[in-house]
C-alpha cells in the first residue's frame, strides 16, 4: 500500500506540474491575497491605531490551516473519477487514490503556509510562534480532520449523484462557518456555544493560540476534535468500502 | 506455499434501466498455478465482466474471490494511462506499483513496443496502435504468475502479435493463463483446461472437442 501511495504521488507530481494547477502556489497566494485585502482594510479604517490585534497574522493562520480540509475535499470528491482507468490494476484500491491526493494537498498547503510564514514574519506582520506544540497539534488536526473529510466525500461521489450539485455550496458555506476566520472570543456566548460544535472551530483556536499566545481568550477542548476525528474516519473508510463494489471500471 | 486462485459462488448483477442484468451466475472455479484456461463465450456471456473479476479490477455482488498468486491486469486492455504522461512515465508507473525496478525494464518496453521517439511523448498523442503496443509491453514486463486474456486477436498487426505469442506462449508457458475469446483460435492449441461462458453460467468440459462441439450449436 505505501508504494502504490507512493508512485501515485510521483504520478500525480509530474501530472499537476505539468498543467497550469500548481497547488503550492495556490496555498501561497489565496491566504496571501486575503490576508493583504483584511490589512488593507483594517488599516483604512484606522483600527490599527486603536487596537493592538495582529490582524494579518490571525487571518494567515486561520486560513492556512483552513486549506487543509478545504483543498482537500476538493482534490478527494473527485480522486476516484479522474483515475478511475488505474483501478484496472487490482492492486491500485480507491482508498490509495484518496490517501495520495490528501498527502499532495497536505504537503502543499504545509509548504504554501511556511513560505507565507516567513514572508509576512520577514515584514513584521506575523510573529514568532508562541507555542510551537500547539501550533503543530493544531496542523496535525486539522490535517486528519482533512483526510476523514477526504474520505468520505470520496465515497459519497460514488454513492450519490446529487452531492456533486451542492459540494461548491456546502465548501462556501462551510468554509465562512467554519471558524478559520473568525476566533470564538468575537462571537456572543449563547452563539459560540452552538459554532463549538465545529470541531474546525476548536482545532483554528489551538493553531491560533500556538501562534498568537495569550492575547485573548480561546475557547477550545482538545478532546473534542480528537473525537470528532476518530469517528468521521472510521465513517469514511467504512462509506468508502461501501463504495468500492459500486465502481465499475470502464 | 500454494498459488492459486479460486472464485467460490461468485455473482455479478449489473443494474439496468429496466431491472437487473445477471452477467455472471454462481461461479465456482479454482485456477491453479500452471493451468492454461480457455473460456469460450459469445458475445455478451460475460466473458470480461468475468476476466474483470479474475483480476480484482471489478468486485462480485456477492460471493468470493480469493486469491493466492500474482495475477496480472486483463490484457490487450488500453486504457489505465494517464494521458498527459509519457510512456516512459507510465512504465515508471507502473513498476512503481508492483515493485519492480523500472530501470531494468525500459530497453524491453522500448524495443518491444517500437515507439521510438514516441516513448517519451504523452500518450494521448499516440495512436490506437501504439497504445496497445505499450500496454502489452507493460503486462509482459512485469512478471505474474497468473495472465489474463481477453480476446488476444484485437491487438496489433500481424508481426506484434506473433511476437507477443513468443514472449506469452513460448517465454511463459509454464505460467498460468486464462484466456477467454470468442473464437477457437489460441484456446485449442494453447489451453490444457476448456469452459464454456453461457448467459453468465460457466461450465467446464473433459476436453476441447466437447467444448467446442457444445458451444458452435449455440
Amino acid at each position: 500500500m505505501v508504494r502504490v501511495i507512493q508512485a501515485l504521488v510521483m504520478r500525480e507530481l509530474i501530472t499537476r506540474y505539468g498543467r497550469k494547477n500548481i497547488g503550492f502556489l495556490w496555498a501561497f497566494f489565496e491566504p496571501a491575497f486575503f490576508a493583504f485585502l483584511v490589512t488593507i482594510v483594517w488599516t483604512f479604517v484606522r483600527m490599527h491605531e486603536r487596537s493592538t490585534f495582529p490582524i494579518t497574522a490571525f487571518i494567515y493562520i486561520g486560513y492556512s490551516n483552513g486549506l487543509l480540509w478545504r483543498y482537500t475535499i476538493t482534490q478527494c470528491f473527485h480522486a476516484i473519477s479522474a483515475n478511475q482507468g488505474l483501478l484496472y490494476h487490482s492492486i491500485v484500491k480507491p482508498v490509495d487514490l484518496v490517501i495520495s491526493r490528501w498527502l499532495l494537498e497536505f504537503l502543499s498547503v504545509t509548504g504554501g503556509a511556511i513560505a507565507l510564514g516567513l514572508l509576512f514574519g520577514g515584514f513584521g506582520y506575523v510573529p514568532i510562534p508562541y507555542d510551537f506544540s500547539y501550533l503543530l497539534l493544531g496542523w496535525i488536526l486539522m490535517a486528519w480532520f482533512g483526510l476523514a473529510m477526504g474520505l468520505i466525500f470520496a465515497a459519497l461521489s460514488i454513492l450519490s449523484e446529487v452531492v456533486e450539485h451542492f459540494i461548491q455550496a456546502f465548501l462556501y458555506i462551510f468554509w465562512i462557518l467554519s471558524g478559520s476566520l473568525f476566533a470564538a472570543e468575537f462571537l456572543p456566548p449563547n452563539v459560540r456555544e452552538y459554532f463549538l460544535y465545529l470541531p474546525t472551530l476548536h482545532i483554528a483556536e489551538i493553531v491560533r493560540y500556538g501562534l498568537l499566545g495569550p492575547i485573548m481568550n480561546y475557547y477550545y477542548d482538545i478532546s473534542y476534535p480528537v473525537f470528532f476525528n476518530l469517528i468521521a474516519l472510521s465513517v469514511g473508510f467504512f462509506l468508502l468500502r461501501i463504495a468500492e463494489r459500486k465502481i465499475e471500471v470502464e | 506455499m500454494e498459488k492459486f486462485v479460486r472464485l467460490e459462488n461468485v455473482n455479478k448483477i449489473f443494474p439496468i434501466k429496466k431491472g437487473v442484468n445477471y452477467a455472471l451466475r454462481n461461479i465456482n472455479l479454482t485456477i491453479n498455478y500452471g493451468d492454461r484456461i480457455g473460456i469460450l463465450g459469445l458475445n455478451g456471456s460475460g466473458k470480461s465482466t468475468l476476466i474483470r473479476i479474475i483480476s480484482g479490477a471489478t468486485k462480485p455482488t456477492t460471493g468470493k474471490v480469493i486469491k493466492r498468486m500474482k495475477v496480472s491486469w486483463p490484457l490487450a486492455f488500453q486504457g489505465g494511462f494517464q494521458g498527459s504522461l509519457t510512456g516512459l512515465d507510465n512504465l515508471k508507473f507502473i513498476c512503481r506499483i508492483y515493485g519492480v525496478d523500472w530501470k531494468e525494464k525500459v530497453s524491453f518496453v522500448q524495443d518491444f513496443a517500437e515507439l521510438g521517439k514516441y516513448f517519451y511523448e504523452p500518450v494521448k498523442t499516440y495512436s490506437s496502435g501504439m497504445r496497445a503496443r505499450l500496454a502489452f509491453a507493460l503486462s509482459i514486463a512485469i512478471d505474474f504468475d497468473c495472465y489474463l486474456i481477453d480476446e488476444i486477436v484485437a491487438v496489433g498487426d500481424q508481426r506484434f502479435q506473433h511476437r507477443c505469442k513468443v514472449e506469452l506462449f513460448e517465454k511463459k508457458k509454464d505460467r498460468t493463463f486464462v484466456i477467454v475469446s470468442h473464437s477457437p483460435h489460441h484456446i485449442k492449441d494453447f489451453c490444457n483446461r476448456f469452459f464454456v461462458l453461457l448467459e453468465g453460467h460457466l461450465l467446464e468440459f473433459e476436453n476441447f472437442d466437447q467444448a467446442w462441439d457444445f458451444y458452435s450449436k449455440l
